[in-house]
């Protein structure tokens, strides 16, 4: 069990979630694969994580209701399942969103005052 | 919040069904995938280029569905769940070790679970009262003659004059005839005082209970059963007249069902004081309630205080009689608790043998298994999770060796219960609680044989370079669990082989009787309907009857027949002598003229009764050898007159041998006989002597002879005398055949143990075998080797179970007649019948051995 939890680099646990919650919520219902498309375009540089990890991060999220999915047909005739953000999930966004910035603010204020 | 809830279910229900979640999972990785390649085609690359970087870029599909999965569900149960189908797979394909394995434990297991529903049922369960534990029980206890029920002027003082109980109720077992009802029937009552149910704190569940004042009053409380017997349940038995005795009582209410104190009685009636206040006239059961905040210990020394003053004032009667108070469970179950724990703990030995042998066949299977095991694990299964699936499959095991064992307990418990007479034993039966506790005892049997070899197997599997270590570790494994299964059964051989010499040594006391040809009648005639005169015609019209019947060839009646559970005991004076300091006490008995005739008894000196001693002639009596030894030492006591019973002095007429009574372990005691005319008892026992040794096949004719005599008689029981002789030996017969089975269990168990280390070293080792034999090694050298090498364990186990043995046996003592509980031919027997049974294992596997082929041995592998 330890060989497959622990060396594996991950985001701060509940970021990715919060990260595939934010980018559907703007792009529209989304596939996968253009979910992880957008995801290394908008960061800086590409995250240090294979687009299969999105599928953990999507079974949670549909399982807690904030997002559904239905298989559709992609502009290149592909069939593809994509992610919607449902109106619960719309509201969770919002609150963890908040939740994240009292989160981040804090952590900041505590990073900037111990090294000051 | 309603987030994580809903998740937690989802998780729950995508455990029920993983293969759909994963067909769909697989269909939304495959079109990923081709969406990856239409882009990277797009950008220019080739059809094979873009499938490969289409997975470069996607990485490990398989990783992805591992962590889809895991987010999915519950990773540990979803593996539970396929080790547990695993486990089935691999059981189904071997199915002699399973069925060998479940038989085993289930052996075992149903063994612990019928013995500890019974200890369940007899010693842990509360007594059917409120507040149980704040119930208590009293006997009187004599320095030297033992525990005894308790007189009624003593209960009465105490009753008044204790602190510390609140209450304390006294109950005097019966046996009645029941009639004025459809059918005439004997049956145990009790006699009590009017606080026995509040006491309990138990009311009627119909009509009331007795009142304090009119102690004097003709009523009588129903049992439920005997409510429902005779009654048919229903409310109009109130008011009804029966006749108890010959006594008519009015039914005034009906216990709830389960209400039985003392332990089997079925209806109850209002003590009166009969016979004044005798302090010499122990006849009282006693139970009380303590008083709010007083404590066992505290009733404990008050009544001791008491008993103490009582010795002073009254030393005549009171003189070493001390009191024993304990809680009532422990009174009413007394010496069947002990018994009980030495036949759990010998259950408990069983089971460890069990899994000691499921253990070896494990360990065993589990080195066979070992290609398996390294393949799982260079296929990246890590040793917990090995560990995990190995541990798994012992506890399927296990578990239904538990199940095979609740069916062999169902089974066994009625037969167990029906080889014994415990207390509080009516409704005993498998329970929830019991299911429960098998299963989980299986568990951790489960767990406990699993371990072991589990941890060997997969610290083996590490890689094939340990193989050779990993052998000799599992060798040694297999080899401590046979040592502590032999271990085991030298201690069960020993306990069971002590309490078969002590069995044999009873069977081979002497009676001085001859009991093959009787067949006794037992008959209780109430002096209400039965004045003297017609008590004593009854009984010589019944005697001449019964004599004339073709199968008969002598008949008479007496009071206390041996063996019979009817004892009674007078105190007597000797007439010359000063008076005596100390109380004389003999066994008493009425006989009628032909008794010793009949039942075979030589007479020493003197005469027997006849005819000429009526009611109206001299009182005479005739006694036993240990009674003139005892009181006229040196003496004739033919002549010599003693006062038993009332004022008229008795001439002793006669002497007879002595006679076991009570018990085969128990010594003859002095006895005094006198004749049915002049003490005409109520209780008698018609002894019939028939022509040849099946005196049962006259018991019809004798009943019907009965009958024809007065058809209102009420036989108590028809049996013959070694019924009667069996029936003393009950308890001793379960201890017997229950730690008998035990040890053969635990012998055929040991023994199959023996069997299958040694054949399985052979299998291992034939190719060494066949290295030694090429190199000129004999078939006899080699024979021997191997006995020698399947024997070591056994010396070792053999050697440990005798230490032990002489160490534990000790609590089998009060068990044991004339044989001590570190008795050598015993301990010896134990270790020969283990050693031969092991050596005859041994030799099948050592000569399949000698028998080794070198050229064939040294090809394989």
């Amino acid at each position: 069990m330890a060989s497959e939890g622990s060396n594996r680099v991950e985001l701060l646990q509940g970021t990715l979630d919060l990260i595939v919650l934010r980018a559907l919520t703007t792009m529209g219902p989304q596939h996968a694969y253009g979910l992880a498309a957008r995801l290394e375009q908008i960061a800086d540089h590409p995250f240090s994580v294979n687009q299969g990890t999105l599928y953990a991060a999507l079974v949670r999220l549909e399982q807690s209701g904030w997002i559904k999915s239905t298989w559709q047909k992609t502009e290149n005739n592909r069939e593809a399942k994509y992610y919607a953000v449902t109106r619960t999930g719309t509201r969770a966004l919002e609150k963890q969103t908040e939740r994240w910035q009292r989160l981040a603010g804090l952590v900041n204020k505590l990073l900037l005052g111990e090294s000051s | 919040m309603i987030g994580h809830l809903r998740r937690f279910v989802r998780r729950l229900q995508s455990l029920f069904r993983p293969s759909r979640a994963d067909r769909e999972l697989t269909r939304e990785i495959n079109s990923h995938l081709l969406l990856l390649e239409d882009e990277f085609r797009r950008r220019g690359l080739s059809d094979d280029d873009a499938r490969y970087a289409a997975r470069r870029a996607f990485g490990g599909v398989e990783q992805a569905k591992e962590s889809q999965r895991d987010a999915r569900s519950f990773r540990w149960l979803d593996d539970a769940r396929r080790d547990v189908q695993y486990a089935a797979r691999m059981l189904r394909r071997s199915p002699g070790f399973a069925i060998a394995a479940v038989l085993t434990l289930a052996l075992g297991i149903g063994a612990n679970s019928a013995i500890f529903t019974v200890v369940h049922g007899v010693i842990l369960r509360p007594l059917p009262y409120p507040d149980p534990d704040r119930l208590i029980g009293v006997v009187q206890q004599h320095k030297s003659f033992g525990v005894d029920v308790v007189t009624l002027p003593d209960y009465l003082q105490w009753r008044d004059e204790a602190k510390s109980l609140s209450a304390l109720a006294g109950a005097w077992r019966i046996t009645v005839n029941l009639t004025g009802v459809d059918e005439p029937e004997r049956l145990g009552g009790a006699a009590v005082t009017s606080n026995l149910f509040r006491t309990l704190g138990v009311g009627p569940q119909l009509g009331t209970t007795f009142p304090d004042s009119a102690s004097d009053s003709q009523s009588v409380v129903l049992s439920d059963r005997l409510w429902r017997r005779h009654f048919g349940a229903t409310s109009n038995a109130l008011g009804r007249t029966v006749s108890l005795n010959g006594v008519r009582r009015t039914v005034i209410g009906v216990m709830p069902p389960g209400f039985a104190w003392p332990e089997g009685v079925e209806l109850w009636i209002p003590l009166v004081p009969e016979g004044g206040m005798n302090r010499g006239y122990h006849q009282l059961q006693v139970a009380g309630r303590l008083a709010t905040g007083a404590t066992l210990a505290d009733a404990r020394a008050e009544l001791a205080a008491l008993a103490a003053r009582s010795a002073n004032t009254f030393p005549a009667t009171n003189k070493d009689w001390g009191v024993q108070v304990s809680s009532l469970l422990d009174y009413t179950v007394g010496a069947a608790s002990r018994s009980l724990l030495i036949l759990a703990g010998a259950a408990g030995c069983v089971l460890l043998i069990a899994c000691a042998n499921v253990g070896g066949l494990l360990t065993a299977r589990a080195l066979a298994r070992r290609k398996e095991v390294s393949l799982r694990t260079a296929l990246g299964a890590s040793r917990s999770r090995i560990l995990r699936q190995l541990l798994t499959e012992s506890v399927l095991l296990s578990l239904l060796g538990g199940i095979a064992g609740v069916i062999v307990a169902e089974f066994t418990i009625p037969a167990l219960l029906s080889l014994t007479t415990l207390p509080r034993a009516a409704d005993i039966a498998l329970d929830m609680r019991m299911l429960l506790a098998t299963l989980i005892a299986s568990v951790c049997a489960g767990l406990a044989f699993g371990l072991a070899p589990a941890a060997a197997t997969s610290r083996v599997a590490v890689t094939t370079a340990t193989r050779v270590r990993g052998d000799v570790a599992s060798g040694w494994l297999r080899s401590s669990l046979l040592v502590f299964q032999l271990a085991a059964a030298v201690v069960l051989l020993t306990g069971a082989g002590l309490l078969l010499r002590s069995f044999y040594k009873l069977q081979t006391v002497d009676t001085g009787l001859n009991l093959d040809r009787i067949l006794t009648a037992r008959f209780f005639l109430p002096r209400a309907s039965y004045p003297v005169e017609r008590n004593i015609s009854l009984y010589q019209e019944m005697i001449a009857r019964t004599k004339a019947l073709p199968d008969v060839a002598d008949a008479a009646a007496v009071s206390v027949f041996p063996f019979s559970g009817v004892s009674a005991n007078v105190a007597f004076t000797i007439p010359s002598r000063p008076p005596s300091e100390t109380l004389l006490t003999a066994n008493f008995a009425a006989a009628t003229p032909g008794y010793y005739g009949a039942m075979g008894i030589p007479l020493l000196a003197g005469r027997s009764f006849d005819t000429s001693d009526s009611a109206n002639a001299p009182f005479v009596a005739v006694i036993n050898q240990s009674m003139a030894e005892r009181y006229f030492p040196g003496e004739n006591p033919i002549g010599q007159s003693i006062q038993i019973l009332g004022p008229k002095p008795r001439q002793i007429v006669g002497i007879v041998p002595n006679l076991r009574q009570r018990a085969l372990h128990l010594p003859a005691e002095p006895e005094i006989y006198v004749p049915h005319a002049q003490f005409p008892s109520g209780g008698m026992f018609l002894v019939v002597r028939t022509k040849d040794d099946r005196p049962q096949r006259v018991a019809t004719a004798v009943g019907a002879t009965v009958r024809s005599v007065d058809r209102d008689v009420p036989i108590a029981s028809l049996l013959t005398a070694n019924q009667l002789l069996n029936e003393t030996m009950s308890s001793r017969t379960l201890n017997l055949v229950l730690l008998s089975v035990f040890a053969a269990l635990a012998l055929m168990l040991s023994v199959v143990g023996v069997y299958g280390v040694l054949a399985f070293t052979v299998s291992r080792q034939t190719v060494e075998i066949g290295i030694r034999m090429a190199l000129g090694a004999a078939r006899r050298d080699v024979l021997l080797l191997m006995v020698r090498k399947g024997l070591a364990p056994v010396v070792i186990g053999v050697a440990c179970g005798l230490a032990v043995a002489f160490a534990s046996t000790r609590v089998l003592r009060t068990l044991l007649f004339d044989v001590g509980p570190s008795d050598p031919a015993t301990l010896v027997g134990a270790v020969v019948i283990l050693l031969a049974a092991s050596v005859v294992a041994v030799l099948g596997p050592a000569r399949r051995a000698a028998n080794v082929d070198p050229l064939a041995a040294l090809k394989t592998d």
